[in-house]
């Protein structure tokens, strides 16, 4: 589809903002919008004339128009839950890719060339399947996406960048919108090493932003005598005021919380103005920030180091600049914490220098050479006797990668002359609550009585996200592989293509992939291969984002197709 | 192996750890994994090789191990080492036993020996040897630790319990032991110690090592269960303990949905089986200490707090409603009429004949109907405690209350005639009108909740009961 060739640009597409670098001429640099803006808001709506807007303009009309707007949309990534825009339903995947082909757009304006290859960031405790999701947003805003990234590692890289002598053992807290991350990391000789990662997929400042929305919402409550449930202006109005005076309690003592219209009571209007200080906030995230403390200790358990061991703490993620989460890491780890890299920026810096050394614009001298780790189980599913879907592990969780294993596994049966081997991804104990990302079958097995026969299965998995996996009968030495690409989303295959008819959204696309289908035999039947052909690719696509469920690409691609369907009959006419 | 982990490094070797690492990193920067991926795995592995041979190495150190001052024992002693550390237990023993043929029982071979024996599941050698060595240092705690988990996987449960105490008396308290010192108490029966266990494992040592809370649910689960067996006050002191560990672990506990829920049901066993008490061996006994309402108070709360910890899962609903089923099923406040109709009801979605549901619902329906209003206090405790369960009957209710009894009656024994014809013979035969033809009424205490035919299935290919002559899948058998 797109070329692997170009400048590769490093994106951090976190909760509340999304930022993108790119490493040139020896140094990062930070990719502003079309507005100048760096940080540019994780939101995606739906104007009054029915036109997508995404960033700071959609931010804009959030409390205007909240039904058809989405914020935090990473929060839902991977969870399988719709979000509701206007009149219809998205999946998350679509709306983060509309994000990111903003970014994309932004990029190539400032940049003067055509951008098509990235390096995505994602929390290194997102799970196997919130990362394919954000690789598929990838692909389908037009990327080419070359690696997934853990946070705080490229939080790590931008620092590691400018301080390649070091010898050091840092500690990455990274507490952004959403997300809670804990990574330790030695650097030495220029190697920096992911020792362990820990964290909390639902801890940040959205939370922190809750406690206040929820402390403001009792008090209004109680002093007016309305209720503000199922509010959803009331809500996003809520939000935005309680966002920015959390912003200004991290540089003052106190704030005050104006929102003019909150509620109306039998017919006039309500208003709300709290003072909130600083203790106050404190106390109302205090049970948050305790929530910090066992991903911190886990982390540096794992890593086989003591507090004493570590020479430093990066900040990442903006909730960091909040004075009570520096206390407690103070408390915790007996460091002050370093100011070295931008809380912001750092993440999507490290991961523009990841693009340049995959990209070769980062000078060898001057690289980084970063081993990390697996970011989820692998493994097959056998048989313990009791149950036939046991996950049996093989490359597990946390290894360093590129990593080769091999395990040995038996026939279950007497005569049994051929083996399914099916690969799993994921942390469940029974193998079909993971998720399958390959099967293939190794037959000519010799006939001999159950456990006789061996089959040796090994798994190589590097961090481009290739496994290669191979199984050898070891009597015979037959060999059997599969090759499976963890990032790349499958494309369109003949299976998949017909899985469109269960899609909810079959319905509506169902009578013009019909009358596409008529139009690609008559074609064929008519001599036209050509137009048959180009109609078939669109239509392989259509059906493929039918399956998907991304409504966005669907309706574009309806277009395209409607459109080449009507100027092939006006040209018959 | 390790010779050639040594030469993969380029160290010699006697480099001390300081070296190794630092040649490995050096290596590292020539043979990255982006450009020479092969090389750095091998990098990768002979480091972590000679990493886990230090690890051992310090081992040996802490419990001072004899080891022959010898170039051979020494040699023999690295090699059964870096196999013991790569999981080769059977190599472990052929070398082992060389080397104590060779040297005697020297003590640093006979510990190898006897921990690989027992990996490989030779554990009355391996405690035999557990068991000189114990004679010959009375005061190592470590050998009387691996003798103790050695005693106990051997099955020697009594000797296995009085080996724990004396190495708990000398200080043992690292995770691995005390789960298995529990395991032993359980066996034995010593609830009150196994929790005492069990509450150390899960506060001091859990404190030290720091455990990921996936690695804290097997020990609770044990807890709870002990717990069980110890006191009412007990039992809530633990769930309690428990509900708060869940709060504070929060998304700590991501992608241990499906272990969490499995813990519940066996919780709600419990429960059921102290109210139908003869049915099961250990509440025949009187081993439970609990009572019905403390399980099903402190299940409640337990769940509350795990929907807390992972809002976005997706298996309580499916959890709760479980549970309810066999709440219901056991809650000594209900009658038997109540139980029934609950269990035709929600416990209908397994059964596979329509007909045959309806018809179960009908017949605890007019049961319900002959008791009614007197058992109005029982629907009202089922709406209370049991929610969920109570919103799959509330259509029933509904018709209770608004229209007359003997209307109902009329309205359901019309259906309920017709049905009973062709399901004549069932176990299943509670309704006054056809309990008295004198035959039997059955509760299947084996599958609660479930009723066993007395005859064949109609089949959808058999010809209708009814005698219309149809097949039964497009006669009576119809699927509405």
């Amino acid at each position: 589809m797109t070329e692997r060739t170009g400048v590769i640009i490093g994106i951090d597409l976190g909760t509340t903002t999304t930022e993108a670098a790119v490493y040139r001429n020896g140094k990062v640099e930070m990719i502003p919008d079309f507005d100048g803006n760096i940080a540019v808001p994780s939101a995606v709506g739906i104007d009054d004339r029915g036109n997508f807007v995404v960033g700071a303009k959609a931010k804009a009309q959030y409390v205007l128009a909240p039904e058809r707007t989405a914020i935090e949309i990473k929060r839902k990534t991977g969870t399988g839950e719709k979000i509701r825009l206007g009149e219809k339903e998205y999946t998350p995947v679509e709306l983060s890719a509309r994000i990111l082909d903003y970014v994309r757009r932004y990029s190539e304006a400032w940049l003067g060339e055509t951008v098509n290859r990235a390096v995505i960031s994602v929390p290194a405790y997102f799970n196997d399947i919130q990362r394919r999701e954000t690789a598929e947003a990838g692909q389908l805003a037009g990327f080419t996406v070359e690696r997934i990234i853990n946070e705080p590692t490229a939080a790590a890289l931008s620092y590691g960048m400018n301080h390649l002598e070091e010898e050091s053992h840092i500690l990455v807290y990274d507490l952004g919108g959403g997300t809670f991350d804990v990574t330790v990391l030695e650097m030495f000789e220029g190697v920096l090493e992911v020792k362990a990662s820990s964290g909390d997929n639902r801890l940040g400042g959205k939370d922190f932003d809750q406690s206040l929305v929820r402390w403001l919402t009792e008090r209004f409550e109680e002093k007016n005598q309305v209720s503000l449930k199922g509010d959803i202006f009331a809500e996003s109005r809520l939000k935005t005021a309680a966002e920015q005076c959390k912003v200004e309690l991290s540089a003052q003592e106190s704030a005050v919380v104006r929102v003019p219209v909150l509620a109306e009571k039998d017919g006039c209007p309500l208003g709300l103005e709290e003072t909130v200080t600083r203790e106050l906030f404190e106390s109302l995230i205090a049970g948050d920030l305790t929530r910090t403390r066992r991903p911190v200790n886990v982390a540096l358990s794992d890593s086989g180091l003591h507090e004493g061991d570590l020479d430093m703490v990066l900040l990442a993620g903006g909730s960091t600049r909040i004075p009570a989460v520096r206390r407690e890491i103070r408390g915790l780890l007996g460091i002050e914490p370093s100011a070295a890299i931008h809380p912001d920026y750092s993440i999507a810096e490290g991961a523009a220098v990841q693009a340049g050394i995959i990209g070769g614009a980062v000078e060898t001298e001057k690289s980084l050479v970063m081993t990390d780790v697996n970011p989820y189980t692998l493994g097959v599913r056998t048989t313990d006797g009791y149950s036939s879907d046991v996950m049996s592990v093989i490359i597990p969780r946390n290894v360093t990668i590129p990593a080769t294993r091999r395990e040995r596994y038996y026939t279950a049966w007497d005569d049994q002359d051929t083996v399914s081997v099916q690969v799993y991804q994921g942390e469940y104990a029974s193998a079909s609550r993971n998720h399958m990302v390959g099967e293939f079958e190794v037959g000519d097995i010799p006939l001999a009585p159950a456990g006789k026969e061996e089959i040796d299965i090994s798994f190589s998995y590097n961090q481009n996200g290739i496994l290669q996996v191979s199984a050898e009968v070891v009597s015979t030495g037959k060999v059997s592989s599969l090759t499976i690409d963890m990032i790349d989303a499958s494309l369109p295959d003949e299976k998949s293509a017909e899985e469109w008819k269960k899609s909810p959204l079959a319905r509506e696309f169902r009578s013009l992939i019909r009358r596409a289908e008529k139009a690609i035999r008559l074609a064929s039947a008519g001599g036209d291969g050509e137009s048959a052909g180009e109609l078939e690719t669109m239509l392989a696509q259509l059906k493929y984002a039918v399956m998907k469920e991304y409504r966005i690409r669907a309706e574009e691609l309806e277009e395209e197709i409607r459109e080449y369907l009507n100027s092939g009959e006006e040209n018959n006419e | 192996m390790n010779e050639d982990a040594y030469k993969v490094l380029g160290v010699s070797r006697d480099a001390s750890q300081e070296e190794i690492k630092r040649a490995y990193f050096r290596m590292v920067r020539q043979h990255t994994p982006d450009s020479d991926p092969e090389m750095f795995q091998e990098i990768r592995r002979a480091y972590e090789a000679l990493k886990d041979m230090e690890e051992q190495k310090k081992d040996l150190e802490t419990i001072s191990l004899e080891v022959p001052d010898d170039p051979m024992g020494k040699k023999m002693m690295e090699q059964i080492l870096s196999c013991y550390g790569s999981h080769d237990y059977q190599r472990v023993i052929d070398t082992a036993q060389e080397a104590v043929r060779y040297f005697g029982n020297c003590s640093g071979f006979l510990y190898y020996l006897a921990l690989a024996q027992r990996e490989a599941g030779y554990t009355g050698k391996s405690v035999r040897n557990l068991e000189l060595l114990v004679e010959k240092f009375p005061d190592e705690m470590r050998f009387r630790r691996e003798l103790a988990i050695s005693l106990q996987e051997r099955g020697f449960g009594k000797k296995a319990l009085d080996a724990f105490e004396t190495a708990w008396k000398m200080g043992c308290r690292d995770t691995e032991f005390l789960f298995l010192f529990n395991l032993a108490c359980y066996e034995r029966r010593k609830y009150a110690r196994g929790v005492q266990i069990l509450e150390t494992l899960i506060g001091d040592a859990g404190r030290k090592t720091v455990l990921q809370p996936l690695d804290y649910l097997q020990p609770y689960e044990w807890l709870l269960i002990s717990s069980a067996s110890v006191s009412d006050e007990k039992f809530r002191q633990s769930a309690e303990r428990f509900a708060q560990f869940l709060l504070e672990a929060g998304g700590g506990l991501d992608g241990c949905e499906e272990e969490l829920a499995e813990m519940f049901l066996p919780l709600a066993m419990i429960a059921y089986g102290i109210s139908e008490n003869d049915e099961i061996p250990e509440m025949a006994a009187g081993w439970m200490k609990v009572t019905y309402t403390t399980i099903r108070e402190a299940v409640w709360k337990i769940l509350a707090a795990a929907q807390k910890a992972i809002p976005d899962g997706k298996l309580w609903k499916e959890t709760q409603k479980q549970l309810e089923h066999v709440f219901v099923m056991g809650d000594p406040e209900l009658s038997i009429s109540i139980r029934c109709l609950v269990d035709a009801f929600v416990g209908g979605d397994e059964r596979e004949d329509p007909q045959f549901t309806r018809f179960i619902q009908l017949d605890s329906m007019l049961c319900i109907l002959e008791e009614w209003p007197e058992n109005r206090g029982q629907i009202e405790i089922l709406k209370h405690r049991y929610p969920e369960t109570y919103s799959r009957l509330e259509e029933f209710v509904r018709r209770l209350d608004s229209e007359s009894t003997d209307r109902l009656r009329d309205s359901m024994l019309k259906d309920y005639r017709r049905l009973a014809k062709y399901f004549d013979g069932y176990y299943f035969q509670r309704y006054p009108e056809r309990r008295q033809e004198g035959t039997r009424q059955v509760w299947d205490s084996d599958q609660e909740g479930t009723f066993r035919r007395a005859e064949k299935k109609v089949g959808r290919n058999d010809p209708c009961p009814c005698g219309s002559g149809k097949k039964y899948k497009n006669c009576c058998g119809r699927k509405g």
